[in-house]
């Protein structure tokens, strides 16, 4: 009680000093002023009085001073007073604290820059009002998949909500804007009635969809991004009223967003309507629902609700029933997939930040154990063991507030190349900011690491027994503790940098995997790009057709041109359309989904464009007309799980499942073919049961088209675009990309990882490195006389080199057993991030190490040969 | 100073102002001193102002409280009185004063062997 009164009076009296010293100061006067009035009683007169007075009292200044110690005035000026020492000691010393700032600006720095992504990616809230009543609704089937829903899903659970205040579905698709004559592919989201009420955003300009809008034979009407319309229609405000053209058909522009509003993610430059179709069947499934929650509603509610949906949705319509309606919160929905890897990115970064610390923290100690004799000078002078302590920690946080501040301004640049770096596909990168939250992280971070690596070294230091200290002499830093201490730190250091290359090694290894997979075709000198007729001009399959037919004609006759070829979905990773499949004769229970692969509409000629291998039967031709009987290509997959060592060529297979029964729109097809395997889902993907049919059968309007030429396929472009033109100056050319390019952007989120924590391995093995490289230097300087003395005796100097790295190699064993048994853990947690190589690869382990042990044994090799080469006469007369 | 008198003894000084408060109620600084010089017949080598600390620690472990208020004269001075906890402070105090200086005269005292 009396302990915290004191502590109490103190900080209190820290906020009046001013008043306490003014008292003081009466209070003494007063004093003096009564006892010179005594002595004027006494008959001296008042001069010798005053001094008499004085004498008695024994020092004004000083009893003030020692006053104002006791009354806790000096914590400000203790603090004031260490500030300014650590200031002395670390411009004093201006190696020392060049490396230590360096290296904590850079653990710093770099994890300020992750954690800025990972705040603005995952932590923040969407920039939508009350973000957290958002929810996104989908379908989840029997083996966890998402799924889109169809209208008659959106349909009934818009009539049986009672959980959202606004319910919306979007389909994003893009469309062709024409402009003047000259037409372009942009982004677009066809949304119903509610939706930007579900989202909470208000138009800059005009109005936004209202309640209604969708209502079959509405007007056509459209609602323009901010950029699009700075973009295309220079930011007039008077284009409210105004029509744009989109796929030919003429839209109504009702409103304009403000900047930063997009929904869904990804570049979309103006919204449409979608109208529900009357729900006669349940599919197609295209569209994704989003959910405004009512307030006080639990997402639990919501998906509450959605399963009593269901379950009227199970009732009307027959065929599977293992699927359900489910709800997320929509920042999980889109973040989530990101949201495993920034982890790892900032646990990665951590680990560099552990071993920066280490570096400082085995600095300092090298530093305390030279300043020995002066900390037990300060404590036999009588400064107390707190306050030395004090005294250090304030300079190593001062320390680590400069590190600090290099770091963020190192951040700055490490978060703005980290975008740029960044794979496509990131969310909210345009959200990355050096805010708020960033700073005080890195405040924090610095602040955390100033007081671990200053404690340890300064608690040491103090307790450092203060005759021993100052009778060891001349030799300087022999204190057994500080290089227990050092070497300690030194293998944590090892252990540290060995998780952290182990990891990076296994990122690199699954880059270098993911290139050797074999898409299934041949990459080289592909052309490809998007074309998508207009139904307004081109109204029927006959239509279509001929412009694909003629364009491919046009396009072989090119020179420098081998092949070319038409496909709705382009590998790797472009998957356009996926099925339900049956093969005749084998069934599937009634509650169950038939089995499901990418369903693929092709050119006779692409399976040859793409060298796709065909292992029997034969690839689409002329027999194939439209009016032929329908016929099929499958692949590998499908043939071997699904035809059970039958041979597939001649039999027949139907899309969807029992709730699609074969009849004239949806006929048996005849096997005519089994091709190789492509990739289309990633090629980090498992093989796929891929059914393809012919182009001449399904011409649909939207077509990848796949050139092979006989040299660089970008030569070729000019040549590309004019044969398109000169069929139809109206068809946009889209997504123009070379085999190469789609292939690089597939393993980029790989590369991405692997790069970034390639980069804090590399940095934490250098600074491990410096860290064993200082234990070891100084090590042997301290052990210059008795290495003197060996040599002096006739000792070998392979024999003591030999010695001396013993115990440098003893130290890095040590690191790298407890660094394995470290990786061993921690290598699991991304497993979901490897391809190609098991997180406990013993190649992995076994190089990381040696490259390890390489580097501590190099670095722990230069100062010894350096000890080693010195004149015995000089190192013996050095004492 | 006087080379014959007494270097004050660690932690009595204490003591004496606990002492002084009990015996004549609330009194300032000056008083204070005044009255450990006459008790000591001048006795004691006392620097005055050493005193103020030495209160300012009593105020703060709460034996003693301190208020501003006029006194006889008129002036405006600090007046320090003895708290409870101060009193039984002394009570302790005094008592393990006078066992140890019991102690130290039982050893001044004994005969050598």
């Amino acid at each position: 009680m009396t302990r915290l009164r004191r502590l109490a009076a103190r900080a209190l009296s820290l906020l009046h000093v001013r008043r306490l010293d003014r008292e003081l100061d009466d209070e003494i006067q007063t004093h003096i002023d009564l006892a010179t009035g005594r002595y004027v009683a006494e008959g001296l007169p008042p001069d010798e009085a005053h001094l008499a007075a004085l004498r008695d009292f024994g020092g004004v200044a000083h009893t003030k001073e020692v006053y104002r110690e006791l009354r806790g005035a000096s914590f400000l000026d203790t603090l004031l007073q260490d500030l300014r020492y650590a200031a002395r000691t670390l411009r004093n010393s201006p190696a020392f604290t060049i490396v230590a700032v360096l290296t904590l600006a850079l653990g710093i720095g770099a994890n300020t820059a992750i954690f800025s992504v990972v705040n603005a990616v995952v932590l923040s809230p969407l920039p939508f009002r009350d973000a957290e009543r958002l929810a996104q609704v989908r379908i989840i089937g029997h083996d966890g998949a998402e799924f889109p829903l169809s209208d008659s899903d959106f349909v009934a659970w818009r009539d049986q909500n009672r959980t959202a205040e606004a319910v919306a579905v979007t389909w994003e698709t893009p469309v062709t804007f024409t402009q003047n004559g000259s037409a372009e592919r942009i982004g677009s989201a066809s949304v119903t009635d509610r939706f930007f009420d579900v989202l909470g955003a208000r138009p800059e300009i005009g109005r936004a969809f209202e309640a209604g809008d969708d209502k079959p034979g509405g007007a056509k009407i459209a609602v323009l991004s901010h950029a699009f319309w700075q973009r295309e229609l220079h930011g007039d405000p008077g284009v409210i009223g105004r029509t744009v053209s989109l796929e030919g058909v003429p839209h109504t522009i009702v409103g304009i967003m403000p900047a930063g509003f997009q929904f869904p993610p990804g570049s979309i430059d103006v919204w449409q309507i979608l109208t529900m179709a009357p729900p006669a069947r349940r599919g197609p499934f295209y569209t994704g629902g989003v959910a405004r929650m009512k307030p006080g509603v639990s997402i639990d509610q919501l998906r509450a609700n959605l399963a009593s949906v269901t379950a009227s949705l199970k009732a009307r319509y027959p065929g599977p029933h293992d699927w359900t309606l489910d709800a997320v919160p929509l920042q999980d929905a889109l973040v989530g997939k990101v949201k495993p890897v920034l982890y790892v990115l900032l646990g990665a970064v951590a680990f560099l930040l552990l071993i920066a610390t280490a570096n400082v923290a085995n600095l300092l100690l090298g530093r305390a154990a030279a300043r020995e004799r002066e900390i037990a000078l300060r404590g036999a002078l009588g400064a107390a063991r707190g306050r030395i302590v004090r005294q250090l920690v304030t300079e190593s946080i001062v320390l680590a507030m400069i590190g600090g501040a290099a770091g963020l301004a190192l951040a700055a640049f490490g978060t703005k190349a980290l975008i740029a770096l960044a794979p496509e596909g990131v969310p909210r990168l345009d959200e990355v900011r050096l805010n708020m939250p960033v700073f005080l992280f890195a405040l924090g971070v610095s602040l955390v690491c100033g007081i671990v690596f200053g404690l340890a070294p300064a608690v040491g230091a103090s307790r450092a027994p203060l005759v021993e200290t100052l009778k060891e002499g001349s030799r300087a830093g022999t204190g057994t503790q500080h290089r227990r201490a050092q070497r300690a730190v030194v293998v944590a250091e090892i252990a540290l940098a060995l998780v952290l290359s182990v990891g990076a090694g296994l990122m690199i290894r699954t880059v270098a995997a993911l290139q050797h997979v074999s898409p299934g075709f041949n990459a080289d000198r592909l052309l490809t790009f998007e074309l998508s007729l207009p139904q307004s001009q081109y109204p029927e399959p006959a239509n279509v057709r001929r412009f694909y037919d003629t364009l491919l004609q046009k396009l072989t006759a090119l020179p420098g041109v081998r092949s070319a070829g038409l496909t709705v979905s382009l590998p790797p990773d472009i998957l356009q359309v996926t099925d339900n499949f049956t093969v005749e004769g084998q069934l599937v229970p009634p509650d169950q989904s038939a089995p499901v692969g990418p369903l693929v509409m092709v050119s006779d000629s692409l399976f040859r464009a793409f060298g796709v291998p065909l292992i029997r039967g034969r690839f689409f031709d002329e027999r194939d007309e439209a009016d032929a009987p329908p016929v099929v290509i499958i692949s590998e997959t499908l043939a071997k799980k699904y035809f059970a060592g039958l041979d597939p060529i001649g039999r027949h297979l139907k899309e969807g499942g029992p709730n699609r029964p074969a009849g004239p729109t949806n006929p048996w097809m005849t096997v005519v073919g089994v091709v190789g395997d492509v990739k289309y889902s990633g090629l980090d993907s498992a093989p796929e049961p891929a059914f393809y049919m012919p182009y001449r059968q399904n011409p649909w309007r939207g077509q990848f088209v796949v050139v092979r030429t006989a040299s660089d396929p970008r030569m070729l472009l000019n040549g590309i675009r004019a044969a398109v033109a000169s069929l139809d100056k109206g068809v946009p050319i889209a997504r123009v990309k070379t085999m190469d390019d789609l292939m690089g952007a597939s393993v980029a989120p790989s590369r991405f990882r692997a790069t970034l924590v390639g980069i804090f391995a590399v940095v934490g093995l250098l600074l491990a490195a410096v860290g064993i490289y200082g234990v070891m230097a100084y090590a042997v300087a301290g052990r210059t006389h008795e290495l003197g003395v060996r040599i002096a005796l006739g000792a070998d100097r392979a024999t003591l080199l030999r010695l001396v790295l013993g115990e440098a190699a003893a130290l890095v064993a040590a690191g790298i057993a407890l660094g394995l048994s470290g990786a061993f853990v921690m290598t699991r947690m991304i497993q979901t991030l490897l391809f190609g190589v098991t997180p406990t690869d013993a190649a992995t382990f076994a190089g990381i190490s040696a490259l390890l042990a390489a580097t501590a044994l190099a670095a722990s090799y230069v100062p010894t040969r350096r000890a080693l080469r010195v004149d015995p006469m000089i190192a013996l007369r050095g004492e | 100073m006087a080379d014959d008198k007494l270097d004050i003894v660690a932690g009595t000084l204490v003591l004496m102002v606990l002492r002084t408060l009990d015996a004549l109620g609330p009194l300032h600084g000056y008083g204070i001193a005044r009255r450990i010089e006459q008790i000591s017949a001048n006795q004691l080598a006392l620097n005055q102002g050493t005193l103020y600390p030495a209160l300012l620690k009593l105020e703060q472990m709460g034996w003693i409280a301190a208020k501003w208020r006029p006194s006889e004269s008129g002036r405006r001075c600090k007046f320090y009185s003895l708290t409870r906890a101060g009193k039984k402070q002394l009570q302790a105090e005094a008592a393990n004063w006078s066992r140890a200086s019991a102690i130290v005269d039982r050893f001044l005292s004994a005969e050598l062997p």
